[in-house]
């Protein structure tokens, strides 16, 4: 039997697709981009709860993240950086077009109304009232004053621990612990109307 | 475990959440009191419907987790990327230290370089007696050379709004000199009413203070049937 073995090219590290991409080299860009394109839409779909003003924030945010390339000095990482920036774009896109307030709350449907029980939401046959619980849960989101949303999206969605969350938004950490235990609360309080949290 | 005294503090709720978020997991500084907040788990049951929703809020959010774009999408965003990136003019190379002080240098010697010229120009030929003709001249002082603004990492962030800014504590002393509003200011200052503040903590300095009166002065809702 042969046996075939290819050697694994390494996986290069931000860093390295940094300086590669401040020395023009384009592909680094697209590698960076598949890198954190999916983190950057989750959160900007969080804070904006729709699939294009979230791609408009991934690509205004990573715009500015290359303009302002020159001045990322690697005190943080770069996905904290990237998205301090992407979260930045999202919410000055927020506030540009006013989405938020176009979240009504009487979209609820009969559906959403009808008790969801956390345990059953591994049912693949459920799409649909997973699609009801995003809205519901954004519904939610819309409801925390912007500096809670913020903080709790970077946790809950971007799995940044308590001292990442800090340091992407330049706060403390006790800050950190009181803003999420305060979101946690009216998230929990809002959702109580319709589901079992 | 640590054992639990009834006259240990109970742990924060902020705490408790830390802790079922596993933010204290694996870090030696916060052993102690991860030991601390199980202790008193062990002995306050209740507690842990706390810990339980916490993680039942978590589980929802998972399974509310926005579906990807599609291909196409991404292929859109990352030409315009692409398109940006070839279109944007070259930033310019930040200056390390070494380049920050020729700077600084620089900019000195060009200060005293025009400081100089300006002196010599006003000062009367050497060599003879020049009979003034008019007021003498006021006396030029070479004015400092502000300092230049260092380069930023970050993006700065225009302004910030309302919901940006979060009074997590106000000393008594300071309670008579807040002010809220709204940027810019275009008339009549129309300051904060009761329905518009939510308190969700007050300390016992802030309420009695003596420096002043307190921000807001209204029964919370434990306190209404006070006499």
């Amino acid at each position: 039997m042969v046996v075939i073995t290819a050697a694994c090219p390494p996986v290069p590290s931000d860093e390295q697709l940094l300086a590669r991409l401040a020395r023009g080299d384009r592909d680094s860009l697209e590698e960076l981009f598949r890198r954190y394109r999916a983190l950057a839409y989750r959160v900007a779909h969080r804070l904006l709860g729709n699939e294009a003003d979230a791609l408009d924030a991934v690509q205004e945010g990573f715009a500015k993240a290359l303009t302002h390339l020159p001045g990322f000095e690697g005190r943080s990482t770069f996905k904290t950086w990237l998205l301090r920036v992407v979260s930045n774009a999202a919410l000055d896109l927020g506030r540009r077009r006013g989405r938020r307030e176009a979240v009504s709350l009487d979209a609820v449907t009969g559906t959403e109304r009808e008790r969801i029980d956390p345990r059953t939401l591994d049912d693949p046959a459920a799409g649909l009232e997973r699609a009801d619980l995003r809205r519901l849960i954004d519904q939610a989101l819309a409801t925390l004053p912007e500096a809670q949303r913020r903080t709790f999206v970077l946790h809950a969605e971007a799995e940044l621990s308590y001292r990442a969350v800090a340091e992407v938004l330049g706060i403390s950490i006790g800050t950190v612990m009181s803003r999420l235990y305060y979101a946690r609360q009216k998230l929990r309080a809002y959702l109580a109307q319709w589901v079992k949290v | 475990m640590i054992a639990w005294r009834g006259d240990d503090p109970p742990p924060t709720p902020e705490q408790l959440a830390a802790y079922a978020d596993g933010e204290l997991d694996g870090r030696p500084e916060c052993a102690a009191l991860r030991q601390h907040i199980e202790a008193w788990l062990a002995h306050h049951p209740e507690a842990d419907a706390e810990v339980e929703a916490q993680r039942r809020l978590a589980q929802l959010w998972q399974a509310s987790s926005p579906p990807e774009p599609s291909e196409a999408a991404w292929n859109d965003v990352l030409a315009q990327l692409e398109q940006h990136a070839a279109t944007r003019p070259a930033a310019p190379a930040r200056l390390g230290l070494f380049g920050k002080r020729a700077l600084a240098a620089g900019v000195v010697a060009a200060s005293a370089a025009a400081v100089w010229l300006t002196l010599a120009w006003l000062k009367p030929p050497a060599g003879g007696e020049v009979a003034r003709q008019g007021p003498p001249r006021p006396e030029v002082r070479p004015q400092p050379v502000p300092p230049r603004p260092a380069p930023r990492d970050v993006e700065p962030f225009p302004v910030a709004t309302a919901d940006e800014v979060e009074i997590l504590s106000i000393q008594g002393a300071d309670t008579g000199t807040l002010v809220v509003g709204e940027p810019p200011v275009r008339g009549p200052l129309v300051l904060v009413a009761q329905g518009e503040v939510e308190v969700t903590r007050a300390e016992p300095e802030v309420r009695m203070g003596s420096a002043g009166p307190p921000m807001i002065w209204a029964p919370l809702a434990n306190e209404r049937d006070d006499p």
